[in-house]
């Protein structure tokens, strides 16, 4: 009825990733929203955004802060100019495995440090992750295969800003910057030899077209996104509703999980059918890779330092490396 | 307030404010400002500065003054001009030869460019001038070129299928494969438009006779330094050296030793290719910050959502929803630019036409084709607005409309064609497979 | 009359700066291709890319759209529908200038403010790209409100040179 309709809160969510996304479209975030509509029992509704619009992808924190957005999903390494401290969620060893993201975010503690920070500095509340794949290297069907870690000496890989970019120059190749829209043809025709990118956009982009090769382990492990909101909007939306906001996440992660492990088993036999190899690097090579991509944890550590946020980077470094060390 | 109501008050309120003689760029804003400031509010203002930085600090851009400088070089090396003396000796007695080998150039161009604007403003600046000396009705020679330089987002590379491939999740690859053959469909009915057009008005498109065999061949080197251009920048590209946004710098370098060459470059000249190219590069950014402002405070306001799910909501056969679809897309290529609807409607219609058992490949071609033609419809068509910076003073925009009448016509048969017959887009990709 | 004839402004020290900004803005066309080449050269001839080419040409882009701005506007680059327009009397023009200079103030006036308060926030924070070189975002977002409020200042100036204009008319 009408009094029920003058309570509902409207809040304007964009979601960077399009509504077809694989991991982060209707299937899994729409699914997050539908689930906080229903269990607010209406009194939140969602007026959706896809495909980072209305803000431009790289300005959206700034905006949410502002208030002209509610709410944002987003891949924290945009941001890390400003807060480096979720640069963890494409990291090399990060996390063992899936479950591990969740419990550490909602039971170790993770959540708290990484919130912490962003309030303080970026004005908004950080809600929870959504893991989406492991990010691999994709080596190009022109170029050289990988069989042991000193082949990665000299390649160019494209990569994304920040720790991706670190993380290929601590291996010894050339970090190469392409857009994203480039990088199939890029692959196509030698431009570079290898990209840093998640299993799926092999079916997705169709990279199994042009490569022929994804180096097993991923060198990280398990990438998520961040859902945040603005800090003024959570403040009032006062203790009950904010429940409804993480619960519903918390309900959906277990399916998030089953969903990207299953579609990335179906992907990989697909990829395999067509001709790509998914090369294992023998145990001896993974050590001399885990080692040299230690330099990145200390770049973390640098640049969180650099944002007043040393003692919180630290902390998060030594949660995720004993998880990862685990066995 | 309704959304149709937005939608037709904003309409409205945009064209008035553009028939005044207000400049795009304001327009789009102005109206942008006002319906944010009285539907939304003050919390919608700061989106405004995002997207001036924002829209403006990408890579993908970079290619816009890089190609306008390029043109501008060219144009005054005389490399041009040279070209153009040439090809008026082969085929300017054939009927309507220049206007077919402008048409031949856009082609090339777009195989190079993946913006509309910068192959209208490479194109369109070196032909338009030649065409008009020679006689050309200053009409068909604006309109073709406009409508011609819309072929940048068609054939391969594109920004625009690069974009709906990221949003639709197809193959960016398969997407620019597909793309060729409509796009030399275009290029064959404004062939044959101009053939039919020379016939019947022989005075817009003036033959020359008189050359030679003799004269034919020894202007043959006149073409050489265009054509290295031309085959210096698809070697770049198709060997994988440059990527399509890099190429651009790769051109504007070799253009200027084509000037260096031909001992025209001055430090005036310079000064003056520089001028331009702020002036033309910083409109077109400007129209785009607000067009963008205009299209995505529409979209704030649920209009274009609301537009797509009445559609979809009246429950008719699936064809009749693809042209609806496409009448939708005409009336927001009005108003919206290209990129914007992409943006605001893909994620919509791709997983509803793909639940009509419709291609996305196939679609995202007939997307782009529908968008040929908001690049030239007014108000907002991009294209008629690069061809007035870069055409001689004596043309009016009114001219350049006037002109791409005719364009927007063969445009809509191409668009139907595409419709009709699948087989157009996917033939060529499916043998890829 | 898009491009009118720059006889009609005067040819004052703010016209010659202006032109001066012209070019000036263009150059860095000039930065970007070199930027560009060396990426490209680098990468294919001696393997090795650089970190920095793609960003700069992101920022100069931003310095070409924004300094550039008020030599566009002073060279009535600023492109428009006029077919209408140039049939309306002098005095009615003068008067559909007002309103359009003052249209367009306020245009640029909100993205000159905006801008500043994206700025500001990155300078108070010192907020660095999230790319390659992670510079300083400030320097670069801090040309959208100096462009934007140099074209305020040359509307500003057509504005009150219209108003005059009919003042005196109004009189005569
Ligand atoms: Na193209
Ligand atoms: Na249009």
């Amino acid at each position: 009825g009408p009094a029920q309709a003058a309570e509902t809160i409207k809040l304007v969510f964009q979601n960077n990733y399009p509504t077809k996304h694989s991991r982060l479209g209707v299937k899994i975030v729409g699914a997050w929203l539908d689930e906080v509509e229903k269990a607010s029992k209406g009194k939140i509704k969602f007026e959706r955004h896809w495909a980072g619009e209305p803000l431009p992808a790289k300005e959206a924190l700034d905006g949410l802060s502002k208030g002209v957005i509610d709410g944002l999903c987003a891949f924290p390494p945009y941001y890390s100019g400003k807060v480096a401290i979720a640069d963890i969620c494409a990291m090399p060893q990060n996390f063992k495995n899936p479950q591990d993201v969740y419990d550490l975010w909602f039971n170790g503690g993770l959540g708290q440090l990484v919130d912490k920070v962003y309030q303080k500095r970026a004005g908004v509340k950080v809600l929870f992750p959504v893991i989406f794949a492991p990010e691999n290297f994709q080596v190009s069907k022109k170029a050289k295969k990988v069989r042991n870690f000193a082949d990665f000496k000299g390649m160019k890989i494209r990569a994304g800003g920040g720790m991706l970019m670190a993380t290929v120059k601590a291996i010894g190749a050339s970090p190469v910057f392409t857009h994203s829209g480039e990088y199939y043809t890029a692959m196509q025709r030698g431009t570079i030899d290898a990209g840093l990118m998640a299993t799926y956009s092999l079916e997705t982009y169709k990279m199994w077209e042009v490569a022929d090769q994804v180096v097993n382990p991923p060198i990280m492990n398990n990438c998520f996104v961040l859902v945040y909101m603005g800090l003024r909007r959570w403040n009032k939306m006062g203790p009950e509703l904010q429940k409804v906001l993480i619960d519903s996440a918390k309900k959906l992660s277990p399916s998030w999980i089953k969903h990207i492990t299953t579609d990335d088993e179906r992907i990989t036999k697909l990829a395999q059918e067509k001709g790509v190899q998914f090369y294992v690097l023998p145990k001896p090579e993974q050590k001399k890779m885990w080692d040299a991509t230690e330099s990145v944890w200390d770049l973390y550590v640098k640049t969180c330092a650099k944002q007043g946020a040393e003692a919180e980077a630290k902390k998060i470094r030594a949660l995720i490396k004993k998880r990862f060390l685990a066995e | 307030m309704e959304w149709y109501w937005i939608l037709l008050l904003a309409g409205l309120a945009l064209l008035f404010l553009m028939m005044l003689g207000v400049p795009i760029a304001f327009s789009l804003g102005f109206v942008a400002l006002g319906m944010g400031l009285i539907l939304v509010g003050p919390r919608i203002l700061f989106l405004f500065g995002t997207l001036a930085y924002g829209k403006v600090n990408s890579f993908a851009l970079v290619a816009v003054p890089l190609f306008i400088f390029m043109a501008e070089i060219i144009i005054v090396s005389g490399a041009a001009k040279d070209a153009f003396a040439m090809l008026n000796k082969w085929i300017g007695g054939l009927p309507a030869g220049l206007a077919i080998a402008s048409q031949m150039g856009c082609t090339l161009f777009a195989a190079v460019c993946g913006a509309s604007t910068a192959t209208t403003a490479v194109v369109g600046g070196m032909c338009v001038p030649e065409m008009l000396r020679r006689g050309y009705d200053k009409k068909l020679a604006t309109g073709s070129i406009a409508a011609g330089g819309a072929l940048g987002v068609l054939i391969p590379p594109s920004i625009l299928l690069i974009i709906y491939g990221i949003i639709a999740e197809t193959s960016i690859g398969q997407l620019f494969i597909a793309g060729i053959i409509p796009g030399l469909l275009l290029v064959a009915w404004r062939v044959a438009y101009f053939l039919v057009l020379a016939v019947i008005k022989p005075s817009v498109a003036p033959r020359v006779r008189g050359f030679t065999w003799r004269e034919r061949f020894t202007s043959l080197w006149m073409v050489l330094p265009l054509a290295g251009l031309a085959l210096f920048m698809f070697g770049a590209l198709y060997t994988g050296i440059a990527t399509p946004s890099e190429v651009a710098g790769v051109g504007a370098l070799a253009a200027l030793v084509i000037c260096l060459c031909y001992r025209k470059l001055t430090w005036q000249v310079l000064k003056e290719a520089l001028q331009k190219t702020t002036r033309t590069t910083c409109f077109i950014l400007w129209i785009l910050v607000a067009a963008s402002a205009f299209g995505y405070v529409f979209s704030y306001l649920q209009v274009p959502q609301n537009l797509v799910n009445w559609v979809t909501g009246l429950g008719f056969n699936r064809y009749v929803v693809i042209i609806g679809i496409n009448l939708m897309l005409f009336v927001l290529g009005c108003v919206m630019d290209p990129a914007a609807i992409i943006m605001v409607t893909v994620p919509i219609f791709a997983p509803m036409v793909e639940a009509l058992g419709f291609d996305l490949v196939w679609f995202g071609i007939m997307f782009v084709v529908n968008m040929e033609l908001a690049e030239i419809t007014p108000p907002l068509g991009l294209n008629l607005y690069v061809m007035k910076a870069v055409a001689p003073p004596e043309v009016s925009l009114n001219d350049i409309i006037k002109g791409s009448v005719p364009f927007m016509i063969l445009d809509i048969v191409g668009l139907a064609m595409v419709i009709v017959w699948p087989g157009l887009v996917l033939w060529l990709p499916s043998l890829m497979m | 009359m898009s491009f009118q004839p720059p006889a009609q402004e005067p040819q004052d020290k703010i016209a010659k700066v202006g032109a001066a900004t012209g070019w000036l803005a263009g150059g860095v066309t000039l930065v970007m291709m070199v930027a560009i080449v060396r990426e490209v050269v680098g990468r294919y001839f001696f393997h090795s890319p650089s970190d920095w080419s793609l960003e700069l040409s992101e920022y100069l882009l931003v310095a070409l759209a924004y300094i550039g701005a008020p030599y566009t506007e002073l060279s009535e680059g600023n492109i428009r529908i006029d077919f209408i327009y140039d049939r309306f009397t002098p005095r009615l023009r003068a008067w559909v200038d007002v309103f359009i200079y003052c249209v367009g103030l306020l245009w640029s006036g909100m993205l000159g403010w905006q801008g500043w308060r994206l700025a500001w926030e990155s300078w108070e924070l010192d907020a660095r790209s999230s790319e390659a070189m992670a510079w300083p975002l400030f320097p670069s977002q801090v040309l959208v409100p100096i462009g934007a409020l140099l074209l305020c200042l040359i509307l500003v100036r057509k504005l009150v040179r219209r108003i005059k204009l009919l003042a005196s008319s109004g009189k005569g």
